[in-house]
């Protein structure tokens, strides 16, 4: 397996202008994910987690702030070809599953085979391979690629949108509440596979979710996010059973005594 | 005072930028006269010209000089509100459109006020009673919108109300053959015979405003109807009017708040509708020998005169872009919800 | 939900909703005449459409099936030439159009939020195309034409600029909501450029509701062209145009002789509602 990532986040923020005025969303944050470390980033709706991923995944432009991959200034990057090609190569990101996850115009292997050919520059014949390997390690049945998105179930189409992002085996795979639309069945499915993935090829991981059983599940560590900041960060193990932080204190403390409590 | 502005941004931007878009406007039609291909004074003269008078037709076109003093002089006449004069009348343009602009204005303003009347109840008519005889031939002919041309209508209309019927007067302008016009005091047509005590001038003048006018209301309500149509079924389709309805809303009450609630919609498409029938007029009042700018540009045209068109096109601009600005405030007023997006702010 | 039915029915989409595929081969049919007319109706002309052919004002359905105009011209042998003439302007409107709005939309959608010179110009741009469109169609014909002379490509470029507007806006909202689509996210992930997104996704899935438009267009560029012929400043006579036809015909029609402005008048009207019912049936063929 290639070298394993460093990610390093300085200083990153972003604003919005709205009506109201100027709005921070991410307060200049400044933190590092190294690779094969998986990080939960959990924080309720609207605490700006989903932009600090964003834009650490290169997909939003921060205010602040910069993001360097392996030394390389991210958003420096994006903007030359060859240079899309690399982080791209290096950085997924998978989102919540939306009917629009997938062109409906086209079939879900081209969807799947396309970031392969691009960004790893193999054949056509070679892509196919690598796309039919990785749906295998995703157990989806080959024959569902030639389907169009709109005839699969969301919990396909989500693992099709991960198949997407790990076709080209990312160094980084940035989840942005990928299981949070999903049946709890599915979700314990498409966890593991994510886990295992990580596992398998050394990857570093940044598991975005408003939901902590899931999050503790996947994750080695835990970042957690409120108005824009990171409160708390540590371990696991450490941040559930001695929060430092009062928020994190109240969010622990409302999934005790539920049965998904004892399971993490 | 800096609260007063903030207050009052989206107000003060809008009145704003109405010389902004006056200035582009200008800009647009500064260029477009300057892409005739040829040598525009022989184009407008229709290649005769006496070589005495080549420079001052040229200079008239404001076409001496190098582009830039063109465009010079020709910001400095539009800020002193100088269009330049008509090649055939010798007139300043402004003169011409100013003594012509009314009896336009007064056909298109008692077209657009019937037909705002006529739709609206047509509009209330097929959404409440849709399986009334009169709603399913409104709104069949609705559906239509746009497909019978106004000036197909006008010349039917002449056929049927003229020439077969005798009903209307010959559609050859404003007064019966004979009549003298009253003194222009206002330059509305209508007025100005009520003005000058000319009752007999005012009857003339509306029998022959009849049928164009009904051309217009005719052909635009058809139009109108059906935006009118979708606005109250959105009306109807809100939250806030089902709710209504669910808690055992009166009727009437109902009505009322859809009529309401698409309130704003409809100032939009009267709008919109004013440009259509502003474009009907040019139209109609060559048909029925009515005068006004329509038929002034049109005569402009076989005359090549150029000046009066360049000036005919900004009067029109400016016209329907200040009526675009009313409208625009009238629905902020009606409707003061403002669209909430935030924008991002990237580095 | 609990709206009365008798306020539900009078949406103005039609209350029946067009099924069957017959119906929708049904809703074709007048256009594909129409176009039957414009290919071979030249040919099927009895005289020379610009000719004085007989006396003047003679009545339809004798020796001249749809009579003479007051200049004593074929009304029948004009209005078949016409009908390829109007038809043609109307079609290279309606591409050119669609094709500007294509380019300027796309471009104008693609990048309307960005910030920097570029944003800043396609917001003026858009905001260029909304006020063009507040200014009366036929006025700004009537000016162009005027300048630039009535020859059939001066025609097509004006109708087009004039109507050209309308599919960039179509395009652009289009484009706005292709653009929030998440495939375009993952297609940013495969490395392809703001360019090769644009032609690879946005358009393709912009494609349908623009091309259903393009019947309106169709339709608007007829009537258009027919109305700067009626005023005077379309193609020179005695082309035959509809417009110019119905202009000629209207004081035949003030002394009781109709056919002259009808039979223009009423090949113009059923163009426009074929043009209406090919448009209707390509909703319906993805509805």
């Amino acid at each position: 397996m290639s070298a394993p990532i460093r990610v390093e986040v300085d200083g990153l923020g972003k604003d919005f202008v709205g009506p109201d005025g100027r709005f921070t969303a991410v307060r200049d944050q400044t933190f590092a994910i190294d690779g094969g470390t998986r990080i939960g980033l959990i924080g309720e709706s609207g605490s700006g987690k989903s932009t600090l991923a964003r834009m650490i995944a290169g997909l939003a432009t921060p205010t602040r702030g910069t993001v360097h991959v392996d030394g390389r200034d991210v958003h420096r990057l994006l903007a030359t070809r060859a240079g899309r090609t690399e982080h791209w190569r290096a950085v997924q990101m998978v989102a919540q599953d939306t009917t629009s996850s997938f062109d409906p115009r086209r079939t879900l292997r081209d969807a799947v085979a396309t970031p392969a050919v691009r960004l790893c520059g193999l054949t056509t014949v070679e892509a196919n391979r690598r796309v039919d390997e990785t749906l295998a390690f995703l157990s989806l049945p080959a024959a569902l690629a030639d389907r169009r998105p709109s005839d699969l179930s969301g919990g396909q189409r989500q693992r099709f949108a991960l198949a997407r992002a790990l076709v080209v085996r990312p160094r980084l795979l940035v989840c942005d509440e990928v299981v949070s639309a999903l049946d709890v069945s599915v979700q314990g499915t498409i966890l593991n596979l994510l886990k295992n993935y990580s596992l398998e090829f050394g990857a570093a991981m940044l598991f975005v979710s408003h939901g902590l059983p899931a999050t503790a599940f996947v994750s080695t560590s835990l970042m957690v996010m409120r108005a824009g900041a990171v409160v708390e960060s540590g371990p696991v193990e450490s941040v559930v059973t001695a929060p430092a932080h009062p928020y994190t204190r109240q969010l622990i403390a409302a999934y005790r005594g539920t049965p998904m409590a004892v399971a993490s | 005072m800096k609260r007063w502005f903030a207050r009052r941004r989206w107000w003060l931007l809008r009145v704003a930028a109405l010389p902004v878009h006056l200035a582009v406007f200008a800009l647009v039609v500064f260029f477009l006269v300057r892409a005739i291909p040829g040598d525009p004074v022989l184009t407008v003269t229709g290649g005769q010209i006496d070589p005495s008078r080549y420079e001052e037709v040229r200079t008239a076109l404001g076409l001496g000089g190098t582009i830039w003093d063109q465009l010079g002089r020709y910001a400095a006449n539009l800020a002193r509100l100088d269009l330049g004069s008509s090649l055939l009348s010798g007139r300043t343009v402004l003169e011409e459109f100013a003594s012509r602009l009314p009896a336009t204005l007064e056909l298109v303003t008692i077209s657009l006020v019937l037909t705002l009347l006529v739709s609206t109840a047509l509009g209330l008519l097929v959404l409440l009673r849709p399986r009334n005889v009169v709603s399913r031939v409104v709104s069949a002919y609705s559906r239509t919108a746009g497909g019978v041309p106004d000036f197909c209508l006008g010349v039917l209309f002449i056929f049927v109300f003229y020439a077969s019927l005798q009903w209307a007067p010959a559609p050859l302008g404003r007064l019966d053959p004979g009549m003298t016009a009253p003194p222009a005091v206002t330059g509305f047509p209508l007025v100005d015979a009520l003005a000058g005590g000319r009752p007999d001038a005012f009857v003339s003048m509306l029998a022959h405003l009849t049928l164009p006018v009904l051309v217009l209301v005719v052909a635009q309500s058809a139009i109108f109807v059906r935006l009118l149509a979708a606005a109250l079924t959105d009306a109807l389709d809100s939250q806030p009017t089902r709710f209504m309805i669910a808690s055992g809303a009166g009727r009437r009450a109902v009505v009322w708040s859809i009529l309401r609630r698409a309130l704003p919609p409809m100032v939009t498409m009267a709008g919109v509708i004013y440009g259509y029938m502003l474009g009907g007029a040019v139209v109609l009042e060559s048909l029925f020998g009515l005068g006004g700018i329509g038929q002034y540009a049109v005569d402009a045209v076989n005359s090549a005169d150029l000046p009066a068109l360049q000036g005919f096109l900004l009067v029109i601009a400016a016209l329907t872009l200040v009526v675009f600005l009313v409208v625009d405030l009238v629905v902020m007023i009606l409707d003061p919800r403002r669209r909430s997006g935030r924008t991002e702010v990237s580095a | 939900m609990s709206v009365p039915t008798a306020v539900v029915v009078a949406s103005p989409r039609p209350r029946r909703a067009i099924r069957s595929e017959t119906t929708r081969w049904l809703l074709a049919v007048p256009a594909a005449v129409v176009v039957l007319v414009a290919i071979v109706g030249p040919a099927l002309a009895p005289y020379d459409p610009t000719r004085v052919i007989g006396p003047p004002g003679r009545e339809p359905f004798g020796r001249y099936a749809l009579g003479t105009d007051s200049a004593g011209l074929d009304v029948l042998s004009r209005v078949l030439v016409a009908t390829r003439t109007n038809l043609l302007i109307a079609l290279a409107v309606v591409l050119a159009a669609t094709l500007v709005g294509l380019v300027l939309g796309a471009a104008i959608g693609m990048n309307e939020s960005r910030r920097g010179p570029l944003g800043t110009l396609a917001r003026a741009v858009n905001r260029f195309v909304d006020l063009f469109t507040a200014v009366p169609a036929v006025i700004v014909g009537l000016v162009a034409v005027a300048f630039f002379g009535g020859t059939v490509t001066v025609l097509v470029v004006v109708i087009a600029v004039v109507l050209a507007p309308i599919q960039v806006r179509l395009v652009r909202t289009e484009v706005l909501r292709v653009r929030g689509e998440a495939y375009l996210e993952a297609a940013r992930m495969a490395g392809f450029s703001e360019l090769r997104l644009t032609v690879r996704h946005v358009l393709p899935n912009s494609w349908g509701a623009v091309s259903e438009n393009m019947p309106v267009i169709f339709g608007m560029a007829v009537v258009l062209t027919a109305a700067l012929g009626f005023i005077g400043v379309g193609l020179p006579r005695p082309t035959p145009e509809w417009g110019s036809m119905i202009s000629l015909g209207a004081s035949d029609a003030a002394t009781g002789r109709w056919w002259a402005a009808a039979f223009p008048a009423l090949a113009l009207i059923v163009t426009v509602a074929a043009a209406s019912a090919l448009g209707t049936a390509l909703r319906a063929r993805r509805a």
